[in-house]
């Protein structure tokens, strides 16, 4: 083997030498600044190695390099940049009221680990890896959701994830012996040849079942979705929005990855489970959300709804469905990632709760504006990023003729406008007290002109998001 | 592109200038709403006038280049649709190689071609009128790109080529209405009002992108020229559904894109949330009510007409909400005292008018239904946009909205033009010869009949006397009303408050209302023509796939019918006359269902025995059994129902909010028995 | 059918009988339990308990545990390869198991740089 053929895997070698360096530059960093520098350029280049390298397919063994596989990798590249730059004012004195968070080289560290595990899960050929890759993106975030100090939601948050997570995990772990058991092998070939073989072996089912019980709580997919409200909302907000978005599109990815591919002979009789746990995921959800006061909870509950969207992809055709879930996870995400800035913003003085975003129109009204695309956006109104991404879910699913299914699912869409709209009650109509006006500075200035115009442009043309999505489909 | 439906041709001037009819509204909202309506309202308002004015003057290079090159063009026929521009937008991919495009187009038909005109002409009205009436108001800076954007949002709409784009634009419409209509966000009504417009139209708008993904999935397009032809229909005509559970897809469809029109075109009992949306500025409402919002749903209706028509379940319905709504808000418009509530009323009456003449086309006549909807589209776009610039004009003079108050007024004197503009707007919506209102509910009218749909012509008539009855009491009331002055408790504030401002009509205010006059009078006997006569509407492309012959296209004024102008002329009188015998002659004030049952009354039912007849109508019946109760149940049962609605979704939040008990070993134990639960029901043969 | 069942139901009966018996056994025939509040007293060596035993660790004790078995366990990993190594040296392995030890020796510098190591 040359050197040459291991430009493929380039990015994923990359990662782990960056996540090592990042770690070991925070020894002799006094204060943090150089692993934050560090993580950003390393990342933004491998969004840019990833978006515009090497193309070429390779297999490493059970370690495959696909087109597919890295438009997922770039997706959470991309991502956990967002999360990274998030995270900055949370690192320093007095930029958040809930209190300072400390070691901020561990923390790239360990984001860039966990980005780790998903390379892993979306190039794994072989069940073996994908759940090394499963579990090397969980275990980071145990400490992660723990990473406030001195602080109990944050230390209870932490305790949870890592209890669910081992049971998640030996759920996982659990299916993937029965699969083992039903078709003698590991690795995906093998697999999909045996479960076309013999689709209606009970091992197997037994298999896909606690497999999709362990993957569901990464997902937090209803009725496995009860651990998201306490970890969201005792994490920092920065690793709230990595859960949600990031390790979010590592589940998915991880859901299509075996899904669409090796278990794609038996998706047709899932498509019930589907269903079920689709309409389950949206009713708890929007439900759940309608009486939240506290910003990070309502996050939660919001993205265990959209979890239900997502999965109505399931039921659709492979490559279309894999192109719903990626265009739906960018327009999520970007929204996901603007009403996380607006939360660090006034996290910076008050809580990040609902109250806390009162008068929002006259303390800033550009994040108010902001505010008002987000809830728009998440709520699917067109021409706003979040329609295209409901609509391209909503299609991949009537295209299969589950329109009882859609019906629901826009019923429902239309209950979680009720509380979206809550949120810009807040910031426009309910008295504003006496907080002062918000300054933001010039950076801040620009990002927030940069996600409301993402917002928009998502909605109105596509193109960036859908040729992804195509890359992804291929 | 390469549909032979679709029109070829080639006259430049065209092109631009349907870009600039959807660039310069838009233009205009970009530059007040991110910059010029921060620094100068009242440059903002005449930034948003002049290119609203010019977009006004493209759409008519538009529709005379439609006109000559398309239209009237010997070697396009049968073709009467084309494309001025189209832009690929999304390609939805189905998989198995079906693709589904989502184009920005803009699409040149005689109905899209008469809206834009339309819309494009009100708008520049209101804009202007609206500088004079926001002249005062904090906020007008934030106005006029708002104006500007809903403008925007409802050519984009008209001019769509495909469903995507047209519900695009139609949540777009919804959006900005949102922001218009709570345009005074300080006052909590103003604010309930607007979630209520859309919550309700949204909830529609669901069924809508059902309809919609149904329809353009199976049929393999969304766009119009194909929706409309034979094909799709017959590719739509089949049933769906497994078990007890089967639906026709055709009538599913269509009957969802339906329901988005009801709700939009706020059809009972969607009717809930127009009445409420007076609470945004006047001028807001004319738009929504003449040019923009409710008369989308009409239009998306007709815009998908032949596909519609072929789906006789869904005309049926079409046309029972129609003519129920038409009624139904015409008896409660007879018992408002707010002036603003009485045009809404009417509007909403009208607009189940159009839906009933649209609907009546399953009778085997469905040109003459589809001309003549859209014939009262046109002409009701003028006169109820100068209803209600005049009653702003009003409301901006005796600052009160009540029309007791307004009567003590002496406005007659006070403001000459606004009295004649209104005169003209109420003869022209009572349906009086020559004003336009006469020659489009007429054609509405012969539809019905042509058809063989009785009940919607008998709910025609019904509310062409209904609304001769109440728009005069509106006028009269208004104008006449000074009697009042002995018994309106309110009497002291009007006139402390015309104390405080003397009664004046300002020239940018009154100018707008002096020009709409114009064609709300004029307007019917000169489209009349154009409606009815050689250029039909109604054309090849739809024809073929409803079963239509060519033949039977031209309206049958002569054949049949020839004594309905006369019947609905003399109920239309006859309505007018009550209300003029009752509130100008007998100045009895707005209190029209009066308790107190005074003398004069047994006086008069033994002078005038065909009064008595008329009075008992009109007051025990029209008032009592129709109003009052319709009133009742739009209070108490319709809105009830979507309080219990809502209330219903809080209590099972709170269901679920306990269950969340924040122990992990439940959290456990949910799962697992969720796991198995999903195992046991949705596995395979378990 | 059921034949071919009986021995795992047989199977399944003696499971449970075996130990609802037992403990039914041990509770009638054993001896009955007296109640005092020195039974219930922790036993100290027969010295009075002076205060809570159930003090909070070192939080140093449990990072020692931990590094503990992450390093034990890739030693176990390690020492098959090192009992191999001579015919393990041509099946070309050796630059995986180079770069898992660069890993590994990564680690234990960080650890040290960090002073998880150090008592004080």
């Amino acid at each position: 083997m040359t050197l040459a053929e291991f430009t493929p895997l380039l990015p994923d070698l990359l990662l782990l030498a960056l996540a090592l360096a990042v770690l070991k530059i925070d020894l002799w960093s006094e204060d943090g600044e150089a692993g934050f520098h560090l993580t950003w350029i390393g990342l933004a280049g491998l969004a840019l190695l990833l978006a515009f390298g090497s193309r070429s397919d390779a297999v490493f063994a059970d370690y495959h390099i696909t087109a597919a596989s890295r438009v997922w990798k770039l997706l959470f590249t991309l991502a956990t940049l967002a999360t990274v730059f998030l995270s900055r004012p949370y690192f320093r004195a007095g930029g958040n009221a809930r209190g300072t968070l400390a070691k901020s080289g561990a923390f790239f560290g360990l984001l860039l680990l966990c980005m780790q595990g998903m390379f892993a899960l979306v190039s794994a050929g072989n069940l073996i890896v994908f759940y090394l890759g499963l579990e090397l993106a969980t275990m980071p975030i145990y400490a992660l959701a723990a990473y406030q100090p001195r602080d109990a939601d944050s230390a209870e948050a932490g305790s949870k994830y890592v209890l669910m997570g081992g049971f998640s995990s030996a759920l996982t772990l659990f299916g993937i012996s029965f699969l083992y058991g039903a078709t003698g092998s590991l690795g995906f070939p093998a697999l999909e040849a045996a479960v076309r073989a013999a689709p209606a072996d009970p091992a197997l089912w037994g298999g896909i079942f606690f497999l999709l019980g362990g993957l569901g709580f990464k997902l937090a997919m209803a009725p496995l979705h009860m651990w998201a409200p306490d970890v969201y909302q005792g994490a920092p907000t920065p690793v709230m929005a990595f859960l949600s978005v990031a390790s979010k599109a590592a589940a998915v990815a991880a859901l299509a990855t075996l899904f669409l591919s090796p278990l794609n002979a038996v998706r047709p009789d899932l498509a019930p489970c589907f269903a079920a746990a689709a309409v389950l995921s949206m009713v708890a959800g929007n439900l759940g959300a309608m009486r939240q006061k506290d910003l990070r909870r309502f996050v939660a509950y919001s993205s265990v709804a959209q979890v239900g969207y997502m999965l109505l992809a399931m039921l659709g055709e492979g490559d279309g469905s894999r192109a719903a879930l990626v265009y739906n996870l960018v327009t999520y995400g970007v929204t996901g990632f603007a009403l996380y800035f607006i939360m660090g913003v006034i996290g910076k003085e008050g809580p990040e709760t609902m109250s806390g975003l009162r008068g929002l129109s006259r303390r800033h009204p550009g994040l108010a504006v902001l505010l008002v695309l987000c809830m728009f956006s998440l709520a699917g109104v067109p021409p706003l990023a979040g329609f295209l991404g409901k609509f391209m879910l909503f299609s991949a699913a009537a295209a299969e003729g589950h329109y009882l299914l859609v019906g629901i699912a826009v019923a429902n869409a239309v209950v979680s406008f009720y509380y979206y709209m809550l949120v810009v009650k807040e910031a426009y109509i309910a008295p504003p007290g006496e907080a002062a006006a918000i300054r933001l500075r010039p950076l801040q200035i620009m990002v927030l002109w940069g996600l409301g115009l993402a917002l928009l442009v998502l909605g109105v043309c596509p193109a960036p998001a859908d040729w992804l999505a195509r890359a992804a489909g291929n | 592109m390469g549909d032979t439906r679709l029109a070829a041709f080639a006259w430049e001037p065209m092109h631009c200038a349907a870009y600039g009819i959807l660039l310069l509204p838009l233009l205009s909202f970009l530059i007040n709403g991110l910059w010029l309506g921060r620094k100068s309202a009242r440059a903002s308002a005449w930034t948003a006038t002049v290119l609203m004015g010019a977009t006004a003057a493209l759409s008519i290079i538009v529709a005379s280049g439609y006109r000559d090159h398309i239209l009237t063009a010997p070697h396009l026929f049968p073709a009467r649709a084309a494309l001025a521009f189209e832009h690929t937008w999304l390609d939805f991919s189905l998989g198995s190689g079906a693709v589904l495009s989502a184009r920005l187009g803009f699409y040149l038909d005689p109905i899209s071609v008469m809206m834009v005109l339309v819309i494009s002409f009100i708008s520049f009205l209101v804009n202007l009128y609206s500088i004079g009436y926001m002249k005062d108001d904090a906020g007008a800076g934030r106005f006029f790109p708002l104006l500007s954007f809903f403008s925007f949002t409802m050519l984009g709409l008209v001019v769509s080529s495909n469903l995507a784009q047209t519900f695009f634009f139609w949540e777009l419409v919804g959006a900005a209405s949102y922001l218009l209509i709570g345009f005074w966000y300080a006052k909590p009504s103003a604010v309930a009002a607007s979630k209520k417009a859309f919550i309700l139209t949204r909830l529609a708008d669901a069924f809508f992108l059902m309809g919609l993904l149904a329809v353009g999935v199976n049929a393999g397009s969304f766009d119009f020229a194909h929706l409309n032809g034979p094909e799709a229909a017959a590719a739509l005509n089949h049933s769906v559904g497994a078990g007890l559970v089967t639906f026709n897809l055709l009538s599913l469809g269509t009957l969802g894109i339906y329901m988005g029109a009801w709700g939009k075109s706020a059809m009972f009992p969607f009717h809930v949330w127009l009445p409420d949306a007076m609470e945004g500025p006047t001028p807001v409402s004319s738009l929504i009510h003449s040019a923009t919002m409710v008369v989308a749903g009409v239009y998306l209706t007709a815009r998908l007409y032949p596909l519609f028509s072929a789906a006789e379940y869904t005309l049926r319905v079409v046309e029972c909400t129609g003519a129920f709504t038409a009624v139904f808000a015409a008896a409660i418009a007879c018992a408002q005292t707010d002036l603003k509530r009485i045009l809404a009323f009417s509007t909403l009456s009208q607009l189940g008018l159009m839906m009933s003449a649209l609907g009546t086309g399953g009778g085997g006549e469905p040109g003459a239904a589809y001309t003549a909807s859209m014939f009262h589209i046109f002409t009701h776009a003028f006169f109820k946009c100068l209803l209600f610039l005049s009653a702003g004009a009003v409301i901006h003079a005796i600052h009160s909205n009540d029309i007791r108050e307004a009567g003590a007024g002496g406005l007659r004197k006070a403001m000459p033009r606004t009295y004649w503009a209104t005169l003209i707007a109420v003869a022209a919506i009572a349906g009086i010869w020559p004003l336009s209102g006469f020659f489009s509910k007429e054609a509405i009218l012969h539809a019905a009949l042509a058809n063989g749909r009785y009940g919607a012509l008998a709910a025609g008539l019904c509310t062409g006397a209904l609304t001769a009855f109440y728009m005069a009491r509106y006028f009269f009331l208004i104008f006449h009303g000074s009697a009042v002055g002995s018994r309106a408790p309110h009497d002291s504030r009007a006139t402390h408050a015309q104390e405080a401002h003397p009664v004046r009509e300002g020239a940018l205010m009154t100018l707008p209302i002096l020009i709409l006059a114009v064609p709300s009078a004029l307007i019917g006997i000169l489209g009349k023509g154009f409606f009815t006569g050689t250029v039909r509407l109604w054309g090849a492309e739809g024809g073929a796939s409803a079963g239509v012959s060519e033949s039977a296209l031209p309206m049958r004024h002569a054949s049949s019918g020839s004594w309905l102008p006369a019947v609905a002329t003399v109920l239309a009188l006859s309505g007018a006359g009550i209300a003029w015998y009752w509130y100008a002659f007998r100045k009895n004030g707005a209190a029209f269902p009066d308790r107190r049952a005074p003398a004069w009354y047994r006086i008069l039912a033994e002078k005038f025995y065909i009064d008595e007849i008329y009075l008992f109508l009109a007051k025990r019946v029209a008032s009592k059994w129709i109003a009052a109760p319709a009133e009742w149940t739009e209070r108490n049962i319709v809105n009830g129902a979507f309080d219990w609605m809502t209330g219903a979704v809080k209590r099972l939040a709170f269901l679920q909010s306990i269950a969340q008990s924040g122990q992990v070993q439940a959290y456990i134990a949910v799962a697992l028995l969720g796991i198995y639960l999903l195992f046991r029901f949705t596995g395979p043969g378990y | 059918m059921l034949s071919e069942y009986l021995s795992f139901i047989l199977y399944g009966f003696l499971v449970v009988a075996t130990g609802v018996g037992a403990i039914a056994l041990s509770s009638l025939l054993g001896p009955k339990k007296t109640y005092s509040k020195v039974k219930f007293e922790p036993y100290e060596c027969g010295v009075d308990q002076t205060e809570n035993p159930h003090k909070p660790f070192a939080l140093k004790f449990y990072t020692f545990a931990l590094l503990f078995i992450l390093f034990d366990i890739e030693t176990i990993f390690l020492l098959p390869w090192a009992y191999g190594f001579k015919r393990l040296l041509h099946t070309g392995t050796l630059p995986a198991v180079l770069f898992f030890l660069v890993l590994l020796g990564l680690g234990l510098f960080y650890i040290i740089k960090t002073r998880a190591l150090e008592w004080e």
